[in-house]
């Protein structure tokens, strides 16, 4: 009955959804180098202008992505306060024992929350996005060449593709039998942490025995369906580079240009051309 | 000891796009000796409704009466009442767990409180009763054992602690006849000794119609029949509305009466449908 | 389809003498023993048996997952106990399991149903119409681009049937495909699989414990205690009810009922179908 959405993606039929998974992912990488990338406020708002356009162009409800950054508002909240105490400024306002409070440390610490914020909205935007299997295909095509170098890309694509098919499955079994030990009187929240950590016991070896057979009976299906029976196994799933995709690219390396240019307050906008290139050789 | 459920609501996911209604205004009875078939389409409710029986599941909204105990009061003893109500999950061999089948058979008894010796003689009788001898089996691994033999020291785990009232979830699913027929008449078997009332679940109606006194059917959430299984399969709005199926020998009489050879009886059963035609053609 | 020409003299499967026992370290437990059978093309076959029977053991020796002690098992003439050729024989005998969900690798119908071809290295546009012919005939197009999760089980089982077919096989064998499934599930599993037998011609093997799920067979085998005790038509098989009920097995409604009319002292043929018995009844009644 429990309805368990793997990762979080959002099904919409938007210009980002439609967009290969093979380019959200390089791009969502180029993202996080532009963050990194980023040094002064102006920089940080063309990051963020970035973002901003991601999403609306995906169609994903505001609401939905501000609930992505609440999930992480306690490490948010401990990366501000470490960071403004420690800071070593110059322009001390208040200091006790270790502890200064600077403007210069302020700047630091919004910076560095900032970042996180914008990392975090980057990368949901991927997930919000893509369907596992299409980050699992994506992923698999982008390794292939390690192929030559005998990294068995498609043995590990198979075993991802596998899992996202039966972390679903495993996890509504995990709640059938807490279902059934809680029937016969077991409970898993009281007592200390020996006794709690006893109490999964009866949850555990059951999953570990279901899920050892339920690996023998997939082994059996895969041999059933010929796995390995010849190195030259074919695709159906093909990826297509379309205009969506050039486009997604086009963006985004106007906005790493612009973060460079930024960066150096419009003066060293040279180099910013040679990071575009950079980003169109990929 | 009654069982008593009123206008109970019960929603998955409230407030999300994932929202889905489960129970919509259930009420009904179940008395002391009944036995009692809940039936309806997958996806219907019966789960969550069986899971409220033993406050698996919070009440949302809407009032359940074990005797006298109100499960939808703010402290409720979980432990009497699941001691009171034993519960059956669908494969139940799949939930054992201990080194040795005695101790997996005593796992309920110890939860609910009985102390070494009443477990062990607990766990001792439960064994016998699904035709087990502690002696030979009882220092084993469960899972050296046969899929029915497993699936019958997974019953005597529920049963040890002496339940009053069995709820069953597809209790013959995945057995072969004879052991479908070992489990049902182990179950009847049980019903004349402490268990006073039967509870089950099942897409089988040829269970249903030989087992059941009672039936109620759950289509969508909503309660839509409560009646006796003869009832039942004589109402073919209900059956043939909520993907439900006639037991095998109803729909033999369903087409002797489409030719012309009407029987009066109910024919729940392979021998009530012979006596019925015998019946008919004497006369 | 006409009933004749369906069923052709060609043997597809052949066990000849085979003996079977599993062994762990010193420990052997029984398998099968003198296994004679032939499934011939066109041909839908079912073996019968209770849980423990051995009739897993003998669909898997089928296609080589299990490799005979004694005896041979031959497909289409290839040894299944020729290491080179196992491919060979597998993606001929397809075979569907029990669990429906411990048989689906992809988390979207298509690309499950595309996973054996691309095993097999089958160029992308013929993938394509395979999966499309699979789903069609199974009648899951519609699911087509959905997760298998959502889906009832009788669903999942027609997917796993697909996935198999798209390898197009000579021979499908389910080896207790409806063990696990609700009535309607295996109500489905057996519509489709009459379908495919009888519309498609394709050779099926059905293993399983349901006698009713026998009744349109061309032949049954019967298995018990690792050995077949009985093989022929359904309606032969079954009057034997002795060797039926030695295998623990149960006889369909209508032939317990038809059973206890002609014991009962009336004059009317022994009726394996419902509608078989429906009728004699109604002759007798017209006669009395």
């Amino acid at each position: 009955m429990k309805d368990i959405t793997l990762g979080q993606y959002y099904p919409s039929d938007s210009f980002t959804h439609k967009m290969d998974a093979r380019v959200k992912l390089v791009l969502v990488v180029a993202f996080i180098v532009a963050v990194f990338l980023a040094k002064n406020f102006l920089s940080y708002i063309a990051v963020a202008a970035c973002v901003i356009c991601a999403t609306l162009v995906s169609r994903i409800p505001i609401s939905k992505m501000l609930k992505s950054i609440k999930a992480i508002i306690m490490i948010l909240i401990f990366t501000g306060i470490l960071n403004l105490m420690f800071y070593n400024g110059e322009t001390v306002y208040w200091s006790w024992w270790r502890f200064n409070v600077s403007l210069e440390g302020i700047i630091f610490s919004v910076k560095m929350v900032l970042r996180l914020v914008l990392l975090v909205m980057g990368t949901t935007l991927l997930t919000f996005t893509t369907t596992p299997t299409g980050i699992t295909d994506g992923m698999e095509s982008l390794m292939s060449p390690l192929k030559y170098i005998k990294v068995p890309v498609h043995d590990i694509a198979v075993i991802m593709s596998i899992a996202l098919r039966f972390i679903p499955i495993l996890s509504e079994e995990v709640d059938k039998i807490m279902m059934a030990q809680k029937a016969r009187g077991a409970s898993f929240d009281t007592g200390g942490l020996v006794s709690r950590a006893k109490a999964l016991l009866p949850i555990l070896i059951p999953l570990f025995v279901s899920a050892f057979r339920r690996a023998d009976e997939l082994a059996l299906a895969l041999d059933a369906r010929c796995y390995n029976a010849t190195p030259n196994r074919t695709r159906y799933q093909v990826m297509k580079f379309g205009w969506r995709d050039l486009a997604g690219v086009i963006g985004t390396a106007v906005f790493i240009v612009l973060v460079v240019a930024l960066n150096n307050n419009f003066w060293g906008a040279y180099q910013s051309v040679e990071a575009a290139w950079w980003l169109f050789a990929v | 000891m009654q069982i008593k459920a009123e206008n109970l609501n019960y929603v998955y996911s409230p407030k999300t796009p994932f929202e889905k209604t489960a129970l919509d205004n259930v009420s009904f009875t179940v008395n002391e000796g009944d036995t009692l078939g809940i039936v309806g389409a997958t996806g219907s409710g019966k789960s969550t409704l069986t899971r409220h029986l033993n406050a698996l599941i919070r009440i949302q909204s809407g009032k359940i009466f074990l005797g006298d105990v109100d499960l939808s009061a703010k402290r409720v003893d979980l432990k009497e009442v699941r001691k009171k109500v034993g519960m059956l999950f669908q494969f139940p061999e799949y939930q054992l767990f201990a080194d040795t089948v005695k101790k997996d058979v005593e796992f309920g008894p110890k939860n609910f409180g009985f102390g070494d010796k009443e477990a062990a003689c607990a766990a001792e009788d439960a064994l016998r009763s699904v035709g087990l001898d502690i002696k030979e089996i009882g220092d084993k691994s469960p899972f050296e054992l046969s899929g029915g033999q497993m699936r019958r020291v997974a019953i005597a785990g529920v049963i040890a602690s002496k339940p009053e009232v069995l709820v069953l979830d597809e209790p013959t699913a995945g057995l072969d006849p004879v052991g479908k027929r070992e489990i049902l008449s182990l179950v009847s078997e049980l019903k004349k000794s402490f268990v006073k009332t039967v509870i089950i679940v099942s897409h089988n109606m040829d269970e249903i119609a030989e087992y059941c006194n009672r039936v109620i059917v759950l289509d969508n959430g909503k309660l839509i029949a409560d009646t006796t299984p003869d009832e039942l399969f004589n109402r073919s709005d209900v059956v043939d509305n909520t993907e439900l199926d006639y037991p095998h020998t109803v729909k033999i009489k369903r087409m002797l009466s489409e030719f012309g050879f009407e029987i009066d009886s109910p024919a729940l059963n392979v021998e009530a449908l012979v006596s019925g035609i015998l019946g008919r053609l004497k006369s | 389809m006409d009933e004749n020409a369906r069923v052709s003299n060609e043997v597809v499967i052949k066990a000849d003498g085979v003996d079977f026992s599993y062994r762990s370290g010193e420990y052997v437990s029984r398998g099968v023993t003198g296994i004679n059978l032939e499934v011939r093309r066109g041909e839908f076959l079912v073996i019968l048996g209770r849980n423990g029977s051995g009739k897993s053991t003998l669909a898997k020796l089928l296609n080589g997952f299990l490799i005979p002690d004694e005896g041979i098992v031959t497909v289409m003439g290839t040894d299944t106990a020729d290491e080179n050729k196992i491919y060979e024989v597998r993606s001929k005998v397809g075979m569907v399991f029990q669990n429906p969900d411990n048989q689906m690798v992809a988390s979207v119908v298509e690309n499950d149903v595309a996973f054996g071809p691309e095993n097999l290295g089958i160029p992308r546009a013929e993938i394509e119409e395979r999966v499309t012919e699979a789903l069609e005939t199974v009648g899951m197009s519609e699911y087509r681009k959905g997760s298998p999760n959502k889906l009832s089980g009788g669903q999942k089982q027609r997917i796993a049937i697909a996935a198999i077919l798209a390898m197009r096989p000579d021979v499908v064998i389910l080896d207790e495909s409806t063990a696990m499934l609700d009535p309607k599930g295996r109500r489905e599993i057996m519509d489709t699989v009459m379908n495919l037998n009888r519309e498609k011609g394709m050779t099926v093997v059905l293993i399983t414990h349901y006698m009713d799920e026998a009744i349109e067979a061309d032949r049954i085998f019967v298995m018990n205690d690792g050995k077949i005790t009985a093989s022929g038509a359904p309606k032969d098989v079954f009057l034997n009810y002795d060797k039926v009920k030695a295998a623990g097995l149960e006889l369909p409604v209508a032939s317990k009922v038809s059973k206890a009319l002609i014991e009962a002292g009336y004059d009317l043929p022994f009726a394996i179908t419902d509608e078989e018995l429906a009728k004699s009844i109604c002759r007798l009644k017209q006669k009395i």
